[in-house]
């Protein structure tokens, strides 16, 4: 022990030695790794929130091969001050869905223009009519010829034009990158095998192998999607003059993500960077103290994103609050450091800058260590939630925390070394004064004290059985926002955003030689089609059905026969067949699929209820050789989440025991670590219960909320400790208390001033969880900031002896 | 979902039933109408159609619904035996007659001359369609059927272009003997494969007896001319559908079931809905 302190004081006198060395090193060091920023990716497409590998995955790409889906986007097109079915509104419209299809990956432009239109006077099926060729581009139709056989129609409605009919559509079909499409098929058909068993070693690689070679053409994709999605907002800027345009979908919805995530980083990271350089200048009055926090961060962010970039960790919604943490987290490293230097700086003036140096580090490095490695610690759990966008962002903290732990040691000693000795400043006297009258009241009203942390504990304790979790993407949104309003047009007026399958397998007990579906099976369809078409946030909804009804629309309102139906099957073609059908039905697997959207922004929706109503409702509809399988990503979002949810409790006891497994390592007693833990399970309360009390949602951003407040309140927590029982190694309890205030107490009241300010910010943010995040970020710092500064010396006084505490510590 | 026909007869097999007729058996003047109904005459007959005996299982309330696709369990079929041989006979002619020569048909007669050969046979059945309307109680589809017969047949240049239903907007209500019959309660009796006619049964057998001594043709014309007229009506009718007989008796492990099936399901719903 002794030898290694030794090794690392003599570590520090190297660089307190020659700190224009170590500092350019590590500058040089930090902008290599900074550099490789540009490999640094947000990622927030669906594939990233989703479990690869996960069973349910894996079931859903199955489907959604077996169905042959093709990615798709809306776009809706709002006349305005004129009917949809206006000359001049067809006329734009075919012009601008003409430019739309002319786009490199658009592989058709499906909209009211290009899509048979039967009217009633057509004659029905018995008339040999070619419906293929019932469409605007081969005959006019009237207005009110258009508005009657639109209205209601049982595919086209909520598709393709609203339901009031002042809106069209046009959905826009991609093309898929054939080789992309064939690596992911080959991995599909090795994970495939993970359904019945184990994979070997060799498939495994193979896994590997593959992944790491369409992981770039992923990310293409993506960029090509992006300038698509410009793209069309530019074509779209054309037409605007007349009409009002909005874009809309799964991956519309991914971009706007992204562009939040990314435009926030920017502008609340810049705000917040300024904010906390403005506070530390107010607080220390000195231009070193805003130079040096501000160089420590940055040099610690940017090479951790940039050695993220370079491991190809993205970061997902979950994920993208690793910034603001890493900063909060190496923000308070450097204040206690800033404040011990200025601690010495007052008691011993005649000090050499070294000297001061060397004592702050002496005092400082351990807790400052141990306080990062206990965050580390804390955030390591994480590992074993089990969820891959969780535990990446547990791998991220980690990663995260070293940076953190190296820009502070070794950046401030060599930066403070190149700056004069500073004389002793006057301290900011309401700070004083604050921690005085705390110091006070934990010494001599701890009954109070300990009183009112069991209400605030008991306040909050009750509003977390009201917590709930729901995801809304479209919600993440600032209902204010454009991107709010665009997404929830589309979500509204056509059909919903997130799409839901239900995969039901045909009844064999229901079957009938030669035919391909009977009667009984279309009834069966019917019903849970009608039964599940009644939620209200159940938005479009296709399968089979739809096209049933339209056959019986054009059979004149008469039922077809089991065996017209089979003999239409048969005859219509291989290629309509399979583009009509393909998507609804698969002979192979005998399976019949409902495809619908949910509609994000229903008003108190509960997702778990929902998709449980659907399963009772298709229970009860499904004999028992009807199998069926919910699918989709409503429900691999909302599995996610509840996974999250379960994990919760697994995730906040296993950090819980990390956390105490390392204050039981770092202070020796069963004691201490006890007591060290519990601002961390009222931090966490307080902040889940707020949630409750205030109806937040737990989703997916929201979810890591716990975590993150115990990651911060630990800091505090481990530096109070550490100084307290120095200072109980030579005094009296009050004492020890009195002075701990007078010194860390500085630093955490600094550290939670400073962050409170730079965070609250962020509640300007347009992106919801952005909001949340920094507003619940503030309460915990809060409550951790009067937790450990009142009630924890109290239980430190009451429950640490001074006999057993001088054998423990003094080793440490 | 294109081209399914909703007749009362089988889609392909009557069609092409029909064609041989014209072609060979007119005289016998068996001739079998080839007209969509609209009629709802609803017959039940103890018969339970399968979607309602699937809802047994289901029977909450709340997921009634109204059928989109019908199916039936009975096929009346007693003389299954003589059906088989006769069908095995059609399917050859069929085969080496009738496909070849609808198939040229189409080949050789562009869409518009095909359509306004198609309006002028409509035109001249209007009295089997005004007749039977009335004999179904429907005298307001009798007298569009008679408006539409007077428009056309001057207007629409003999019946060649349809502006009763274009301009007048009165679209034709077709209908036959056999959905008279139908209509009045009367069973489509047993099946019938009848040669070269094809699927039929006992009702639609004897009520083209009917719908014939309704048709203007043969009262205006002299044979063999009475026949050819209505040999090209039949033709024309069912010629677009020929190629489409192979492709559907290609699927099935015994096609003689699927169309005997086709045909009466059809029969069936006819009755009910």
């Amino acid at each position: 022990m002794r030898n290694t302190e030794s090794i690392i004081y003599r570590i520090f006198d190297v660089i307190i030695a020659h700190p224009v060395v170590v500092l350019s090193a590590f500058l040089a060091c930090a902008a290599a790794l900074g550099w490789q920023v540009r490999h640094f990716e947000v990622d927030a497409s669906a594939d990233t929130l989703l479990m690869r590998g996960d069973k349910s995955y894996i079931h859903a790409q199955l489907v959604y091969r077996e169905f042959g889906d093709q990615e798709f986007m809306f776009v809706a097109y709002k006349p305005l001050n004129r009917s949809v079915f206006d000359r001049d509104t067809l006329d734009d419209l075919r012009d601008f869905s003409d430019k739309l299809e002319a786009l490199d990956r658009v592989s058709s432009a499906r909209s009211i223009l290009n899509v048979p239109i039967i009217l009633d006077g057509d004659g029905g099926l018995a008339s040999g009519s070619d419906f293929s060729a019932m469409t605007m581009e081969n005959r006019e139709y009237s207005p009110d010829e258009l508005r009657e056989a639109l209205s209601g129609h049982s595919v086209y409605e909520d598709l393709l034009i609203n339901r009031n009919q002042t809106v069209l559509a046009i959905q826009l079909i991609f093309d898929g990158d054939k080789e992309l499409m064939e690596l992911e098929g080959r991995i599909l058909d090795l994970e495939k095998k993970t359904l019945d068993g184990e994979l070997t070693a060799e498939e495994q690689r193979e896994i590997n192998r593959l992944e790491r070679k369409a992981d770039p053409m992923r990310q293409r994709l993506q960029e090509i999607r992006r300038s698509e999605f410009e793209e069309i907002r530019r074509i779209a800027e054309e037409h605007e003059d007349g009409a009002e345009i909005h874009m809309g979908g799964v991956h519309v919805l991914a971009y706007q993500l992204i562009r939040i995530i990314r435009n926030d980083l920017i502008v609340f990271g810049s705000a917040i960077a300024a904010m906390i350089c403005l506070v530390l200048f107010m607080l220390f009055g000195k231009l070193r103290w805003v130079v040096i926090p501000a160089v420590c961060c940055i040099c610690s962010v940017l090479p951790t994103m940039g050695l993220f970039g370079l491991l190809g960790l993205k970061t997902t919604v979950i994920s993208s609050n690793f910034i603001a943490l890493q900063l909060i987290l190496t923000l308070a490293l450097v204040m206690h450091l800033i404040v011990q230097y200025r601690e010495c700086s007052a008691e011993h003036p005649d000090w050499t800058q070294a000297q001061r140096i060397k004592k702050t580090i002496k005092m400082k490095a351990a807790p400052c260590f141990y306080a990062g490695l206990t965050t580390s610690a804390g955030f390591a759990s994480l590992l074993f939630s089990g969820i891959q966008p969780v535990i990446s962002f547990g791998w991220m903290m980690i990663i995260a925390m070293f940076f953190s732990i190296g820009a502070s040691l070794i950046l401030f000693p060599s930066m403070i070394a190149l700056f004069p000795r500073e004389d002793v400043s006057t301290r900011w006297r309401a700070a004083r004064s604050i921690l005085n009258g705390m110091a006070a009241l934990s010494l001599k009203r701890p009954a109070f004290i300990v009183l009112m942390t069991l209400c605030v504990l008991g306040g909050a304790a009750a509003g977390m059985p009201r917590l709930t979790v729901e995801n809304s993407f479209i919600n993440y949104f600032r209902d204010t926002t454009s991107v709010h309003q665009e997404l929830s047009f589309i979500d509204r007026e056509l059909g919903g955003t997130t799409p839901l399958d239900i995969v039901h397998t045909l009844s064999p007990s229901k079957d009938k030689d030669d035919l391909v579906m009977t009667a009984a099976h279309i009834r069966t369809m019917q019903r849970i089609q009608q039964a599940i078409g009644e939620y209200e946030a159940v938005g479009k909804m296709l399968s089979l059905v739809n096209f049933a009804e339209l056959a019986v629309q054009m059979n004149r309102g008469r039922p077809l026969t089991e065996y017209e139906l089979t003999a239409a099957y048969w005859l219509m073609g291989e290629e309509i067949r399979e583009e009509l059908f393909g998507a609804a039905f698969s002979p192979e697997t005998r399976q019949a699929r409902f495809s619908m959207r949910i509609k994000d922004s229903t008003e108190g929706l509960n997702r778990a209820e929902l998709i449980a109503d659907i399963r009772k409702d298709m229970e009860r509809i499904s004999d028992e050789d009807e199998p069926y399988m919910l699918t989709g990503l409503f429900v691999l979002y909302q599995e996610i989440l509840e996974q999250l949810f379960r994990s919760q409790i697994l995730t906040i006891g296993l950090v819980l025991a990390a956390l105490l497994l390392t204050l039981l390592a770092i202070f020796r007693s069963i004691r201490v670590a006890l007591i060290g833990i519990t601002p961390n399970i009222l931090t966490t309360v307080v902040v889940l219960g707020t949630m409750g009390w205030l109806d937040i949602a737990l989703d997916l951003m929201t979810i890591t909320v716990a975590a993150i407040a115990m990651g911060i309140t630990i800091d505090n927590t481990i530096h109070y400790t550490h100084r307290y029982l120095g200072e109980r190694l030579s005094g009296t309890a009050r004492r020890s208390v009195e002075h701990t205030h007078g010194s860390v107490g500085f630093a955490i009241l600094y550290t939670s001033v400073v962050i409170m300010t730079g965070f609250s910010l962020l509640a300007f943010s347009d992106f919801l969880p952005s909001a949340l995040f920094g507003l619940l970020t503030s309460l915990a710092m809060a409550v951790s900031f009067a937790y450990n500064l009142s009630m924890l010396p109290i239980l430190l006084n009451r429950f640490v002896k001074d006999t057993s505490l001088r054998g423990q510590y003094e080793s440490t | 979902m294109e081209r399914k026909a909703s007749s009362s007869g089988p889609v392909f097999p009557t069609g092409l039933v029909r064609i041989l007729a014209v072609s060979c058996l007119i005289s016998a003047g068996a001739v079998f109408s080839g007209c969509a109904s609209v009629n709802g005459g609803s017959i039940h007959d103890g018969r339970v159609p399968e979607g309602d005996a699937a809802a047994e299982n289901t029977d909450d309330a709340q997921d009634q619904v109204t059928p989109l696709v019908v199916g039936y369990d009975e096929y009346r079929d007693p003389l299954i035996s003589i059906n088989r041989a006769i069908f095995v006979f059609n399917d050859v002619a069929y085969r080496y007659l009738l496909i070849p020569a609808g198939t040229g048909y189409v080949n050789i007669v562009p869409d518009p001359a095909r359509r306004g050969i198609r309006n002028i046979f409509h035109n001249i059945r209007a009295p089997i369609y005004a007749v039977n309307n009335l004999l179904q109680a429907k005298p307001r589809s009798t007298g569009k059927n008679l408006a539409r017969f007077g428009i056309n047949t001057t207007v629409g240049l003999l019946g060649l272009f349809d502006p009763a239903k274009n301009w007048f907007d009165i679209p034709r209500e077709d209908t036959d003997f056999d959905e008279t019959l139908a209509g009045f309660g009367v069973g489509y009796g047993v099946y019938l494969v009848l040669p070269f006619f094809g699927p039929s049964d006992v009702r639609n057998s004897l009520s083209t007896f009917v719908d014939y001594a309704l048709h203007p043709v043969p009262h205006f014309t002299d044979q063999p001319l009475s026949t050819a007229i209505r040999g090209l009506d039949y033709f024309q009718e069912y010629a677009p559908d020929a190629e489409h007989y192979r492709d559907l008796h290609s699927k099935f492990e015994d096609p003689y079931i699927f169309y005997r099936n086709l045909y009466l399901q059809g029969k069936l719903r006819d009755e009910e809905y």
